[in-house]
């Protein structure tokens, strides 16, 4: 789609935001979230995103498009073993 | 025709009308005196018009991480307390940054962003009550 990797990496995170919190008070409402495990979720989230926002704008478009690619590889194939 | 904004006097000024540009009577021309509620000077860099939202996300940003290492370290009942605090605000803030840009743009007249993103909190305020609903 010729949008450039920091442009669309920015706006995947905006988007997956919103439906996330959505879906996390529909969640919340039903009194679904397990508290104990949202917290290490909260701190690495919150970790990794400022670590790859510094990340993202050191390297180079290219770099930045494998490594998300190498990530999305590994989060399939882990979802994969699970299922 | 696009009607001029009432809070962009900078950059869209009012069409002078015919008897202001000719002149009254006495050949003065009169000037359009028009109220303004409130001028947002769009010369401005985007960091300086953006501050106060960018300095509120991240606040809130830094209680949800402190309040995520509580609920990750602390006992219970402190603990899980504050992994609702940290959830709360990881909801909030998100939302929180929509409503300030859709008020942001209506106040500035881009009235299609507003709507847009009045329609996204009105997407999710629905999920909400169908939730209730359904609970």
């Amino acid at each position: 789609m010729k949008v450039p990797v920091k442009v669309a990496a920015s706006t995947t995170t905006f988007t997956v935001g919103i439906t996330s919190a959505a879906a996390l008070i529909v969640f919340a409402i039903h009194g679904r979230i397990n508290l104990d495990h949202a917290a290490p979720v909260i701190v690495g989230s919150l970790v990794g995103g400022r670590l790859g926002a510094r990340l993202q704008a050191r390297f180079a478009p290219n770099v930045v498009r494998a490594a998300l690619g190498a990530v999305l590889v590994v989060v399939a194939g882990v979802l994969f073993a699970r299922s | 025709m696009s009607r001029p904004h009432l809070y962009r006097p900078l950059l869209n000024r009012p069409v002078p009308s015919r008897r202001s540009r000719t002149g009254n009577a006495t050949g003065a021309a009169l000037p359009e005196i028009r109220r303004v509620r409130r001028v947002i000077d769009l010369r401005r860099t985007e960091e300086v018009r953006y501050a106060r939202m960018v300095t509120t996300l991240r606040v809130l940003v830094r209680v949800a991480f402190v309040a995520a290492l509580a609920g990750l370290l602390l006992p219970d009942p402190v603990g899980p307390a504050a992994s609702a605090v940290a959830v709360t605000v990881v909801v909030a803030a998100p939302l929180l940054r929509v409503a300030w840009l859709a008020v942001r743009w209506y106040v500035r007249g881009d009235r299609r962003y507003a709507a847009v993103a009045a329609a996204l909190l009105v997407v999710v305020g629905a999920g909400s009550v169908v939730a209730l609903v359904t609970r």
